[in-house]
């Protein structure tokens, strides 16, 4: 489904992440670990075309989009869930959801509304209310449907736990885990190992722009020493 | 009595400071770019008005080529001037504005001359009553009612279509809103457009009220435009309405009561002097 080979990519003359390789299927989670400077943020802001790619290819059902602009990605099927979230403060949740199916046509965008509403019926009491004015957590379950508008066969999600109560974060979770049995492929960046270990298909783990270790989430759980003291090294 | 009239008049005058400043604000709300050169639109949708009318003796005509021309123009603007400049400190924008602004009251003296021109048939100049000893111009009437209705119909237009809700999205985070497959180029095209638009029509409108065009017409509206979308706290729109409003009829009060001491074009700073010591976000400034 997705397929990173030798991925590069960074901020001018700055490298973010070194040739990372690595296959995404459908169904699977995928999670990126590391400590922070790692390069986890680039490579889902790469693979979404708001990061600069030095080098290396981004194959998408075995089509290469690595040079496709931003805002062709999600007709291809990729769709993000940025860290910090940012909702559109200023437009109210329909407005938000809206956007988020802008390359859907107008029968999709009711059907896939409904759909959101029934993952998140939150979202629905607050369709009227401006994206800014809701609590950190309505503001992620907004930003994961706003992804969800454009039917994305790949969820890009960064930081999705970062600051929120854990009751919101398992709701979160809760649905990507739904997704998932329904044949989206998710890659997730996550800060707490624990999460991302027990969520994940795959793991992998990033340092300073390289890849440390990757492998099975139950090729993770038999290293956890391994894993922990190569993030530990960093964080601690 | 004369409150009222002088209330009016302060409307007809705001509408106009509202189809001008609307676009400024536009545009500083999607790329931070002080548009000054959007006076030099302003002027352009004058001559264009006079021009059709007399050749055509259409008014409607004349209003849809201005702001057809106007917004065409406004685009290779963006296009030619701004989009190179993009990715350099908003500053340098701003100069080319300016020198835009400056070269384009020179292209109208050259072109249609430095003295001006006039309509040859000068259309609706004929008054209704709206009580008794107060008359309103039937091109006042029409300022105020084009004025309601383009600015209902930009309401409608961003807040009920996806193309438009497409565009605030991309005013709020353009990157994300990209994300999410929206063209910003297209949005800033249309911004460019509509913005340029606006203020062709309110410099046919000023044509039709003074019954004069010339080369610098714009170089009042230009800055008064810019004390206008301060005031609002830049990048506001419902503060640009409210500011332009205000001024319009501040200004219609103050030509009156302290005209001896202040003139007109002099209101516009006092009044936003006073209101950035009180508010130094403007009226309805967020950020």
């Amino acid at each position: 489904m997705l397929e990173l080979r030798d991925l590069s990519c960074g901020y001018g003359d700055i490298t973010a992440l070194r040739s990372l390789s690595l296959t995404l299927d459908p169904g699977k989670i995928l999670a990126l670990i590391g400590p922070n400077g790692a390069g986890k943020t680039s490579t889902i802001m790469c693979l979404a075309g708001l990061v600069t790619r030095h080098g290396g290819e981004i194959l998408l059902a075995g089509k290469d989009i690595s040079n496709l602009p931003a805002r062709a990605r999600p007709s291809l099927g990729l769709a993000i869930v940025p860290e910090g979230r940012r909702v559109f403060a200023e437009l109210t949740v329909g407005e938000n959801l809206i956007v988020g199916g802008h390359t859907v046509d107008r029968l999709a965008l009711q059907r896939n509304q409904a759909r959101i509403f029934e993952y998140f019926p939150r979202l629905r009491e607050r369709r009227g209310q401006h994206a800014g004015s809701l609590s950190g957590g309505e503001q992620q379950m907004l930003a994961i449907g706003r992804a969800l508008m454009s039917d994305p066969k790949i969820l890009l999600v960064d930081e999705l736990s970062l600051g929120l109560m854990p009751k919101m974060v398992d709701e979160c979770y809760e649905v990507l885990t739904q997704l998932s049995a329904a044949g989206v492929a998710i890659m997730l960046v996550e800060q707490s190992t624990e999460r991302a270990l027990s969520a994940a298909d795959h793991v992998c783990v990033l340092e300073a722009g390289n890849v440390t270790w990757q492998g099975s989430a139950t090729a993770a759980h038999q290293n956890k020493e391994v894993i922990e003291a190569l993030l530990g090294t960093n964080t601690g | 009595m004369l409150s009222v009239e002088l209330f009016v008049q302060g409307i007809v005058q705001g509408s106009i400071y509202a189809l001008i400043a609307l676009g400024l604000t536009l545009v500083y709300g999607l790329l931070r770019i002080l548009h000054v050169a959007h006076a030099a639109l302003f002027t352009l949708g004058a001559y264009i008005g006079v021009l059709v009318t007399n050749q055509t003796g259409s008014l409607p005509l004349a209003l849809a080529a201005a702001a057809l021309f106007a917004g065409f123009v406004g685009m290779a603007i963006y296009k030619l001037a701004y989009e190179p400049l993009l990715s350099r400190p908003p500053y340098i924008a701003l100069i080319a504005s300016i020198a835009l602004f400056i070269a384009s009251e020179e292209i109208y003296r050259i072109t249609f001359g430095p003295y001006g021109l006039s309509f040859v048939d000068p259309p609706l100049q004929g008054q209704i009553q709206l009580f008794s000893g107060f008359y309103l111009k039937h091109g006042e009437v029409l300022v105020i009612g084009l004025s309601v209705t383009l600015l209902g119909l930009l309401a409608w237009l961003s807040s009920s279509t996806r193309t438009g809700i497409a565009w605030r999205a991309t005013v709020t985070d353009p990157e994300i809103a990209q994300a999410c497959g929206v063209n910003i180029q297209s949005v800033r095209y249309l911004n460019f457009f509509i913005g340029s638009a606006l203020a062709a029509i309110a410099g046919v409108l000023v044509a039709l009220l003074n019954n004069l065009v010339e080369p610098t017409m714009g170089s009042v509206p230009s800055y008064k435009a810019l004390a206008i979308i301060v005031l609002g706290g830049l990048g506001s729109i419902r503060g640009t309405l409210l500011a332009a409003m205000a001024l319009g009829v501040i200004e219609a009060f103050g030509t009156i009561y302290i005209g001896r001491m202040l003139d007109r074009d002099a209101i516009a700073f006092a009044f936003l002097i006073a209101v950035l010591m009180v508010r130094p976000r403007g009226l309805l400034g967020a950020r």
